[in-house]
């Protein structure tokens, strides 16, 4: 299993993330095991270089972009992409975040970034992954343009589900669009199927809202009262 | 009867005839060996020249769980 998340998770408008810059959030997907998250400018929007490069340590994920730097230096902010081991498979994970004009930082074209990369980790991986905060419509754009992608896990902008690009085959799925108050309510599920090869050859995709029908786990439950406490 | 240059020239014509039947004969014998290697590799590493990238011994079942704008929410409902 993977468990991913497409961006914009670290900050915004609640208690304690906005309170703690992120640190809470971090801290939250640590302890849950995300295996890899990427970057999106409303993390950049609320959280500095300096801030920033001090989540990126905490995390014991790989924390993903291939298209951020700091304003005015040539390294990649973060690592672009990486690479995971699952039933005897590698599988890339590349990083996207959604362009947009920052004080602080320069964020390069999401496409172009996603045309870098892609042979790059072709030959490293069998199975290639974007996980994208690039918005659906440039995710879309990804899908269709650039070839060896087999699945685009996409944030940002509303919620299109499930999308397969007719040039490429490649899927992309896409599982919430948050509002004010309201975030963090749905989890895509992907079940997939690949060959010895790494070609995807089977799939099925739900949605689920986490709401009053999910029993809460009890660990996880005392994990979120103690972090009140901490970040209070 | 035949000249002698008639018959240099049919010993010629066999020299060339037998160099070309042991090139498609080598040709034959390499493009056999590179069937047998792509067939008979378990790890698959045979079908290399066809393909890209690495390849696994067995095929793969993967679920994959994705969230995306938490905005740090550690409650679902806004908390």
């Amino acid at each position: 299993m993977l468990l991913l998340d497409a961006g914009d998770s670290l900050i915004n408008d609640h208690y304690p993330a906005k309170s703690s810059d992120g640190e809470s959030s971090i801290a939250a997907y640590n302890f849950v095991g995300y295996d890899a998250l990427a970057i999106g400018s409303l993390d950049l929007t609320l959280l500095n270089v300096v801030t920033m490069t001090e989540r990126l340590s905490e995390a014991e994920f790989p924390v993903l972009s291939a298209n951020v730097h700091a304003a005015g230096v040539d390294d990649l902010l973060a690592e672009p992409y990486a690479i995971v081991e699952r039933g005897g498979h590698q599988i890339a994970i590349l990083g996207l975040t959604d362009a947009a004009e920052l004080e602080g930082w320069t964020i390069d074209d999401p496409v172009m970034a996603a045309r870098q990369w892609v042979p790059k980790l072709e030959e490293k991986a069998g199975i290639v992954i974007v996980l994208s905060h690039a918005g659906v419509d440039t995710d879309k754009r990804i899908a269709a343009e650039v070839p060896g992608i087999d699945i685009i896990i996409s944030g940002r902008g509303n919620a299109t589900d499930i999308h397969t690009a007719s040039e490429t085959g490649t899927m992309l799925f896409h599982a919430d669009s948050p509002s004010q108050g309201q975030a963090g309510r749905t989890v895509g599920a992907a079940y997939l199927s690949f060959d010895r090869a790494g070609r995807l050859i089977g799939h099925e995709w739900r949605k689920y809202l986490l709401g009053e029908d999910i029993e809460d786990d009890q660990e996880t439950r005392s994990w979120v009262i103690e972090a009140d406490r901490t970040w209070r | 009867m035949t000249s002698a240059g008639e018959q240099e020239s049919r010993r010629l014509t066999g020299a060339k005839r037998d160099l070309l039947l042991g090139l498609g004969g080598l040709l034959l014998f390499v493009l056999f060996g590179l069937v047998v290697i792509a067939v008979s590799d378990p790890g698959g590493s045979g079908f290399a020249v066809f393909g890209s990238g690495p390849k696994a011994q067995q095929s793969l079942d993967l679920t994959i769980l994705h969230t995306n704008d938490t905005w740090g929410y550690l409650s679902s409902c806004g908390g």
